[in-house]
Formats: C-alpha cells, sequence, structure tokens
C-alpha cells in the first residue's frame, strides 16, 4: 500500500513554464493540477484543496502577493504551504511579507526546485 | 685890568694865582665861526706896547694875532703883519672863521700883510746882523703907509716875526738887536705903535739860551702869556719862568678846551655808536687783537650765544661757544689780521644752548683802530631760519626733480615757471624750452579754452583734483593725462600762481579700453552661445544669467536672480541640488549636479550643471562661473534604454526558464535510463551549462540596469567570509575542466553585507580569472586581513591586462581584447557590476597586471564592527554617494 502522493496545485500563465514545472513534480511523484487563473486559487473547494500552491508572482497581469493576501484570509487555504516564483530576485521580501512560505527565482535549478518543495511538504 | 709889566723887575705887579687876565672877558667879544668860545688869553694893548708871545702851538699865536688884528681895524687902527706864509694863512683862515674879511680892510690899506723872511732880507747886512738904517728905511715906510690908512690918532700895530726867524736861523744876537731897533723905531715914531712879536717857545728850550731869553724878555713890555710868579727872586728868571708857565698853561687850558670839544663830539658819536650797538639785529661782538678777549657783546650776541653779557665780557673768545676750538679763533684772528673783512658764510654754533638742533649764523669781522687801540668788530647774523628754509627748499626740489609725476608750476597769466625732469620726459620739452612760455604750448587746439577755466578756479583759491584731458607733446603726440592743479601762495597768503602734476594715463585709458573690449567679448560669447550660462557672487548669489536661461524660463532677469533660480527647480531635485550648491560655495570645490528646470511651458527638462570658482592672486574666490546643459533628451534616452534592458532581460527570463527547465528534465530522464545514448545525455549537459550562462547574461543586464536606475537592493547579513570564498571556489570549480583553483590563507573575517552579491564578485572574478588564461591551467585565490580589512585576491597566469586599461576594465560595456583584437565573449559588465557591489559595502577592487604577466584581482573589505548587529534588511544603493 503507497501513500497518496502529495497534491501540487501550480498557478502559471506561461504555457512553457507550467508544463515545465509540471513534468518536473510529476516525474518526482506528485500530483499536479494547474491553473492559469488566480480566481481559481480562490474558489477551490474543499475536495480540491491541494498540499501546496507553487504561484507565480505575476499571473495573467495580476499580482500574485494579492492572491497570497487573499489566500491566507480565508480558513479553508490559509494554512496550505505557498512557494513563490518571481524573475524578479527582488521580489522574495514582498513574498514573504504576505505570507508565502518560500520563494524561487526564475531561472530555476530543478534540483532547487524539488528541495524546496519537498522541505514544504513534510 | 692886571697886567703884568714887562719892565716891572721887582715883581711886585705879580698876580695872585689864579686870577689871572686869562680868567676875565674880554671886552670885545670874539667868537669864532664855529660858535665855540675862543681861546682865554686875549690881547690888551695900550700905549706904546711891545708885546712878546711865546707859543707852544700855532693856534695860540694865531688866536693872539687874530685878537690883535681884530681890536686893531675895530679901533680904527691899521694892522700890519709881517709873518710867514703859513701864519697869515692861518689868521686869514681865522678871521673869515669869525666873518671878518681883510679884502675891505687891505684895499683901504687899514691891512697890509708882509712875507717876513723877505721883509727880513731887506734890511739885513752882510755880516748877519741887521742894518739899523736900511731897517728904518723899510720899517718905516711900511708903518708910514700904514698910518696914512689908519684913522688920525689911531695906532699902527705891527705883528713881525722876523725876529723869530733871526733866532731860529742861529742867531739870536741878531734877533736881540732886531728887538732893539724895533723898540728904537717904536720910541722914535710920531705914530703910536703897537708892537708884537711872537716866537715858538721851543726855540728856547736849551738852557743854553737863558740869558738870550732874559733879554729879549726885557726888551718887551709885556710877555704871553702872563702869569704872576712871586717865588722866583732872579727877576730874569722870574720872567723867563713866568712866560713858560704861562704858555705851558695857557696851552694846557688850550688842550683842555680842546679835549673837551673833542670828547662832546666823541660823546654824541658813542652815543649814536652805542644806540646801534645795543639795538642792531645782528649780533655784535668787539674782541682786543691782543688778547683775544671780548671786550663788548651786544644784546643779540648775548642771545645767540646763550650767556648773559657778564659771562661773556673778557673771556677768552675760544671759550665763548663762537669758535669750535682755540685753532679754529687763531686763524680766524689771523685772518682778520691780514684782510680787510673775514667772512664765514656758514657757522655751525657748537653750543646753541637750546635743544632744536644745531644753529647757524653768518659773521663777519674786522679789524680796525679806534681810539688808539685795535679792536676786532664781529657782526653775527643768525640764518638757521635761512639755512632750515633752505634745506626745505632744497629737499622739495629734489623731491619735485626726482619724482616720477610731471611737475610744472605757471603765474596766474599762464607762463611756466618751473618744468622737473619728468615734465621734460613726458613731454619732450626741455626746462630751458618752457620755463618763461604759456603753458598752453601744450594744449591740443581743441582744449585751448580749458586754460581759462583753470585760471579762474586757481584765482579763486579752488583746486582741481584728477581732471582728465588731452595734452600735446614736442612732437605732437597726444597723451591722455590726469591732472591735479593747486594754487601757490606767497608768505601773505596771496595767491600768486599754480602748481601742476601730470599724470600720463594713456596706459591706463588704453587698458581700460582694453579691459572694455575684452568684456564686450565675453559678453557677445555668453549672449550667443546656446548653452546656459551664469555667474555668481561668492556668496553663491547668482548676478549674471545669458539670455537662453531667460528664454527657457520665460521669466525674467529679476525673477531668477540670486537665489531665485531655485523656484525653476523641479521640486524632488530641489534639495539635493541646493545642498550641492551650498557645499561648492562653502569649500570652493567645483560645482555638479543633474536635475530638472522648469520651462516655460510647464514641463521640466533634465540638466547637468558644472560651476567653477574664480580665483584671485591671492587664493580668493572672486567669482563662481557656471553653465547648464539641457540633457533632458539624453536622459531620456537612457531611461528607456534602462526600461528597455530591465523589460528586456525580464521578458528574456521566461522563455530561458522554460528552456532550462526542458533541458534540466530531459537529463533526469534519460540519465534514469538504463541503455541512455552517452553522447545525448551530453548534449543535454552542454545545453544546460550554456543555458546557465545565458541566464546568468541576463541576470547581469538586469542588475546593471537596475543599478543605473537606482533600484538594486542590497541585503546585509553578518557572515563569514571564508566560508562564503571556499563555498564559491568549489561551485566555479565544480563546473571547470581546465583549470586548477587553488585556496590560499584564511581572512578569519566577518563581514556585513549582501552575502550574494558579493559571491557574484567572486563568481565573477573566477570566471574572469579562467576566461583569460587559457593557455594556463591555475587560478590562485588568495585570503589575507588585517585589522581594518579583510583581504581576496585572484590571480590567473593569462594574458594580463595593459596598464593603460587597468581603469577601463571596469567600465560599463568595456570589452577586453587579446593581441589579435579578438574580443572575447561578455557583455563587458561583469567587471562594472562587481565594483559596484564592492564599493557598495565599502571596499575597493583594484588590478594588477601588465602585458602576459597574468592579472590579480584584489578585494578588501572592511571587518564588521563588533558593535554590528546582525541585521537582515535590504537597503537601496544609490549612484550618488
Amino acid at each position: 500500500m503507497s501513500t497518496p502522493a502529495k497534491r501540487i496545485l501550480i498557478a502559471e500563465d506561461d504555457p512553457d513554464i507550467l508544463l515545465v514545472l509540471t513534468a518536473m513534480l510529476e516525474d518526482a511523484g506528485y500530483a499536479v493540477t494547474a491553473t492559469e487563473s488566480g480566481d481559481t486559487l480562490l474558489d477551490l473547494s474543499d475536495g480540491e484543496l491541494p498540499d501546496l500552491i507553487v504561484l507565480d508572482m505575476l499571473l495573467s497581469g495580476h499580482d500574485g502577493r494579492e492572491i497570497v493576501s487573499q489566500l491566507r484570509a480565508r480558513p479553508a487555504t490559509e494554512g496550505i504551504p505557498i512557494l513563490m516564483l518571481s524573475a524578479h530576485p527582488a521580489a522574495e521580501s514582498g513574498a514573504r511579507e504576505v505570507g508565502a512560505d518560500d520563494f524561487l527565482a526564475k531561472p530555476f535549478e530543478m534540483d532547487v526546485l524539488l528541495a524546496k518543495v519537498a522541505r514544504q511538504l513534510c | 685890568m692886571a697886567d703884568i709889566e714887562g719892565k716891572n723887575a721887582n715883581g711886585t705887579g705879580a698876580h695872585a694865582m689864579g686870577e689871572s687876565a686869562l680868567s676875565k672877558p674880554v671886552g670885545t667879544a670874539y667868537r669864532n665861526g664855529n660858535g665855540h668860545q675862543p681861546h682865554r688869553h686875549r690881547l690888551v694893548l695900550d700905549a706904546s706896547e711891545h708885546v712878546v708871545h711865546f707859543y707852544e702851538r700855532d693856534e695860540s699865536l694865531v688866536d693872539s694875532l687874530a685878537a690883535f688884528v681884530v681890536a686893531g681895524l675895530d679901533a680904527g687902527a691899521a694892522c700890519v703883519v709881517v709873518a710867514t706864509e703859513a701864519h697869515r694863512r692861518q689868521l686869514a683862515a681865522r678871521l673869515a672863521d669869525g666873518g671878518r674879511d681883510l679884502d675891505e680892510a687891505r684895499a683901504q690899506g687899514t691891512f697890509i700883510a708882509l712875507d717876513a723872511a723877505k721883509t727880513l732880507a731887506r734890511f739885513m747886512a752882510a755880516d748877519g746882523m741887521p742894518d739899523p738904517t736900511r731897517f728904518r728905511e723899510v720899517i718905516g715906510a711900511v708903518i708910514a703907509r700904514a698910518a696914512e690908512a689908519a684913522g688920525s690918532g689911531e695906532r699902527v700895530r705891527i705883528f713881525g716875526e722876523m725876529v723869530a726867524l733871526l733866532w731860529d736861523r742861529g742867531n739870536p744876537g741878531a734877533a736881540i738887536r732886531l728887538e732893539e731897533l724895533w723898540n728904537g723905531l717904536a720910541a722914535g715914531s710920531a705914530h703910536p705903535i703897537s708892537l708884537f712879536c711872537a716866537y715858538p717857545i721851543q726855540s728856547f728850550a736849551s738852557e743854553a739860551y737863558g740869558e738870550a731869553f732874559g733879554e729879549i724878555c726885557a726888551n718887551h713890555t709885556r710877555v704871553i702869556p702872563d702869569e704872576s710868579y712871586s717865588a722866583l727872586t732872579n727877576p730874569d728868571e722870574r720872567l723867563r719862568a713866568i712866560a713858560r708857565l704861562q704858555q705851558k698853561a695857557a696851552s694846557l687850558e688850550a688842550e683842555i678846551a680842546e679835549r673837551k670839544a673833542v670828547e662832546d663830539r666823541l660823546r654824541i658819536s658813542e652815543n649814536r655808536y652805542r644806540k646801534l650797538f645795543e639795538s642792531s639785529t645782528d649780533g655784535i661782538l668787539m674782541i682786543d687783537p691782543d688778547s683775544c678777549t671780548v671786550i663788548e657783546a651786544n644784546p643779540v650776541m648775548t642771545q645767540l650765544l646763550g650767556s648773559p653779557s657778564e659771562q661773556l665780557l673778557g673771556r677768552e673768545l675760544w671759550q665763548i661757544g663762537l669758535f669750535p676750538d682755540q685753532q679754529a679763533v687763531e686763524r680766524f684772528m689771523q685772518a682778520v689780521h691780514e684782510q680787510d673783512v673775514v667772512r664765514y658764510e656758514t657757522l655751525p654754533l657748537p653750543l646753541s644752548g637750546d635743544d632744536e638742533g644745531n644753529r647757524y649764523v653768518e659773521l663777519a669781522g674786522s679789524q680796525f683802530r679806534a681810539n688808539g687801540h685795535d679792536v676786532v668788530q664781529c657782526h653775527l647774523r643768525e640764518i638757521t631760519q635761512r639755512k632750515r628754509a633752505e634745506v626745505a627748499a632744497a629737499h622739495l626740489a629734489a623731491i619735485v626733480t626726482s619724482a616720477e609725476d610731471a611737475i610744472a608750476s605757471k603765474t596766474l597769466e599762464g607762463i611756466v615757471t618751473s618744468w622737473n625732469a619728468s615734465a621734460e620726459r613726458m613731454f619732450g620739452y626741455t626746462a630751458h624750452e618752457m620755463i618763461g612760455q604759456p603753458i598752453t604750448r601744450l594744449f591740443p587746439p581743441d582744449r585751448l579754452d580749458e586754460e581759462d577755466l583753470i585760471l579762474a578756479r586757481i584765482r579763486a583759491g579752488q583746486r582741481i583734483e584728477h581732471f582728465e584731458t588731452v595734452r600735446k607733446t614736442k612732437e605732437g603726440r597726444l597723451l591722455d593725462v590726469s591732472l591735479t592743479i593747486s594754487p601757490i601762495r606767497d608768505s601773505s597768503g596771496t595767491i600768486i600762481g599754480a602748481s601742476k602734476i601730470v599724470r600720463d594715463i594713456t596706459e591706463r585709458k588704453r587698458a581700460e579700453e582694453a579691459l572694455r573690449e575684452s568684456e564686450e567679448r565675453l559678453r557677445f560669447i555668453a549672449e550667443s552661445m546656446p548653452q546656459k550660462i551664469f555667474t555668481a557672487k561668492p556668496n553663491g548669489d547668482v548676478d549674471y544669467f545669458n539670455p537662453q536661461w531667460m528664454e527657457f524660463t520665460g521669466l525674467a532677469f529679476e525673477e531668477i536672480r540670486h537665489r531665485r533660480w531655485a523656484g525653476v527647480l523641479h521640486p524632488d531635485d530641489l534639495d539635493e541640488t541646493l545642498a550641492r550648491w551650498r557645499r561648492s560655495i562653502e569649500t570652493g570645490e567645483p560645482f555638479y549636479g543633474e536635475h530638472r528646470f522648469r520651462r516655460a511651458g510647464g514641463d521640466y527638462r533634465w540638466h547637468v550643471s558644472r560651476a567653477i570658482p574664480i580665483r584671485d592672486d591671492d587664493g580668493r574666490i572672486t567669482m563662481w562661473i557656471g553653465s547648464a546643459t539641457d540633457i533632458d533628451e539624453q536622459k531620456q534616452l537612457e531611461e528607456r534604454q534602462n526600461t528597455f534592458i530591465s523589460m528586456a532581460s525580464h521578458e528574456l527570463k521566461t522563455p530561458v526558464t522554460s528552456l532550462t527547465g526542458f533541458t534540466q528534465i530531459l537529463r533526469r530522464r534519460l540519465s534514469a535510463q538504463a541503455d541512455a545514448d552517452s553522447q545525448t545525455l551530453r548534449f543535454l549537459e552542454r545545453m544546460d551549462a550554456q543555458l546557465n550562462k545565458l541566464a546568468s547574461l541576463i541576470g547581469d543586464l538586469l542588475d546593471v540596469s537596475r543599478m543605473q536606475t537606482g533600484a538594486l537592493a542590497y541585503r546585509q547579513t553578518r557572515f563569514d567570509l571564508d566560508a562564503l570564498v571556499r563555498e564559491t571556489v568549489e561551485n566555479v570549480q565544480a563546473a571547470t575542466t581546465t583549470h586548477y583553483l587553488r585556496l590560499e590563507g584564511a581572512t578569519c573575517a566577518r563581514i556585513v553585507g549582501d552575502q550574494d552579491r558579493l559571491g557574484q564578485v567572486l563568481v565573477n572574478l573566477l570566471t574572469n580569472a579562467i576566461k583569460y588564461s587559457p593557455q594556463a591551467d591555475t587560478v590562485v585565490v588568495r585570503l589575507d586581513a588585517d585589522r581594518e580589512c579583510a583581504h581576496v585576491s585572484v590571480q590567473d597566469f593569462g594574458i594580463g591586462i595593459a596598464p593603460d586599461d587597468h581603469e577601463h576594465i571596469f567600465d560599463r560595456f568595456y570589452q577586453a581584447a587579446d593581441r589579435e583584437h579578438n574580443t572575447y565573449p561578455g557583455l563587458g559588465i561583469g567587471l562594472y557590476i562587481a565594483r559596484t557591489i564592492v564599493d557598495q559595502h565599502g571596499g575597493r577592487l583594484w588590478l594588477e597586471s601588465g602585458p602576459g604577466a597574468g592579472s590579480t584581482f584584489h578585494v578588501s573589505l572592511p571587518l564588521a564592527q563588533t558593535e554590528d548587529a546582525d541585521a537582515d534588511h535590504a537597503t537601496h544603493a544609490t549612484e550618488e554617494e
């Protein structure tokens, strides 16, 4: 009997990067779902709640930090670990301020991504 | 009337002493022409008398004779005078003095004058004795003639001194005989005769003539002078003695009277002299030449010498302070003795007695005889004032002569009276040519009317100062001059002329003109150049904006001068710009700033302003000159560039992210397969590496653009430098197969700063070292530290960098090239970024290298201070630091 795979929700609007992220995480054995829209994250039903959210800072023109704030404000999602992605290394502090648990600058090393994800899920 | 009867031999006719006929006035008042009392003895004759007069001096004889004649003529008698020429002359003179003219008497025949010698010769015999017969003839005839002229019954008075002649000839016997003949004639004459003869008493001086003297006396009725004398027993002796004494007494009295008169005259003369002596404005000194002592000194003299006269009189000349020493006195006395007058033009008074400095006198001395004595008289005049005036005048003349300025003087009619050397030089006319000429000679024709105005002012006592005008030289050259003219007054204050000082201001005028021209040119340049130019006073107030400012701002100069230009600055730039301007003003450091100025339309434009101070010879700032250049275009371009770079690099990151991702996924998946193709794996590995480079380059570009815009963030943590270096070296070594990275030493230092960024610097240096030493195989990293800094150096053994490039390599976008001028790959921004980061940490990054000698890059970083707490905050770094 294998433990069920952790579920990771990726919110990324670039299709290639989304593909990369999905492939990396699935190769590592995670169950991955993806969305390009921030609203979806906010509309998650209880059954759909992931174990980790990987969120791009700039999502379809919206500021990812807003989304993080809102996620943190909802009881359902406030405890879910969030890993933020950004092309700006300087955005890290801003991300942590709003409640993100970790940060990854693009372009990123696969190993680094996997390490951070693992840390958040244990 | 007391007479002495000559024939009275018993001497009883003697008078009481002192009561002589001499003391009795004469009946006929007789005065000589001078109004003086004549001599006291008078002649009174009555009856036939034969009087003899023994006279010591001619005067007394002449007196008696004159009285004899006058009495006779007055009485109507006739007078015959048989006398020497001299006596006749003296008689005539004496009578003329008395207003008695003999000519009338002569014409009337009442006065007959005969020469004694000639008459005597007429009756002298060969044997030297008078011949009686001839005597009676000659004399008788004369008497008869005289008697005829005389009034009837009147006497004939006869004076004769032929007897004296005989006596003088040494023939006393003949004289006595002649006396006897006279007496005989008188006795037997029908006419009454008075006889009067005279002998100079010197003739009887000898004792040998004593008897003869007596005989002569015996032949006379009366002897003059008559005096009573009773002591002598011998009547002859007595007579002689009497006669002698009387003569002597008479002479004496006469002498006394004479002397008194002389004394009176002398006293008057003396008084006059004394008055002169006392009141003279010169000092007068009388000196006895034999003893060289002071006899007299007048008041001015005592003043000059500073001693009262008591202290001067009797002192020797060399002691009184007039001459410096005895030798000088001797020389003076010698000179005075030899010459008429001795003059010393300038004699300093050695002992002046006051404290005004030296005094000088003019001395004139001469020697003359007075009252039978030699006396030396000195006149002294003090010339100290004159001398001082002379010195002052000479001084003044010297000043005028040597003055640089031309100095001249003129009369109130404008005629030149003096002309100094500088005037000669300035105008070319010599003093000789100008003195006596009108000053208008120097005037150009159009300025001639100035002279009237000048003279009018001078006459009114006014001074003319710094009057600028034009004058003409001898050659006709025109000079720009500045005149100062003052009235000259004489000692009474009357204006008698004017003195002029002429200064050639041609040079100054030329300089002024040149300066004006220069200023004109500068102004023209400033006004026409496109740049905005300004000048400011040392205190920072802007006092000049060229027209470009007013055109740009649309404001008037008044609205932006001094510090009002701050009003057109962009609010965001205001503080920084003012601070910089203030700092420059205070320190004198050149000003630099980039800021926005508001244009007339209201929009702002970027400008770069620079200003430098202008200093005078002493180093003091006299003004600031600055310019402001519109760099808005460039600035905007820069911003766009930065924005582009920022956006571009950001944009580039997206595809790189996915590329990197895919490559990594592929590698992972492939290496998990057992039968993976090694070449495929290798290719994938290469792709990964290149993508890393790409990502790195993009990251640098982004950093650079952020650095430009000031958006780069630095974290501050306290970390172990050695650990960072070790980790970085390991990472780079892991990616390098061509070189061995050797680590030496340790810093044991803790640094406060951005670990990632400093790591970035190290990575950059290490990768450069590897890249630029392709022929070598080693890179050495050394660690060291001192009390203040930690030191990391990275050495490669490659091509080296030429000294010219040492600073340039840290420039943005600098491309290094090898000897074949192949540029090495890269954007050339790595070292720029590295340096910026190191600078931000307060450290230094520098290069040690030479062509072919490899390169060593040195980094020094300040050690963390013990007080610094571990901080984890980002600070914004600005480029302006």
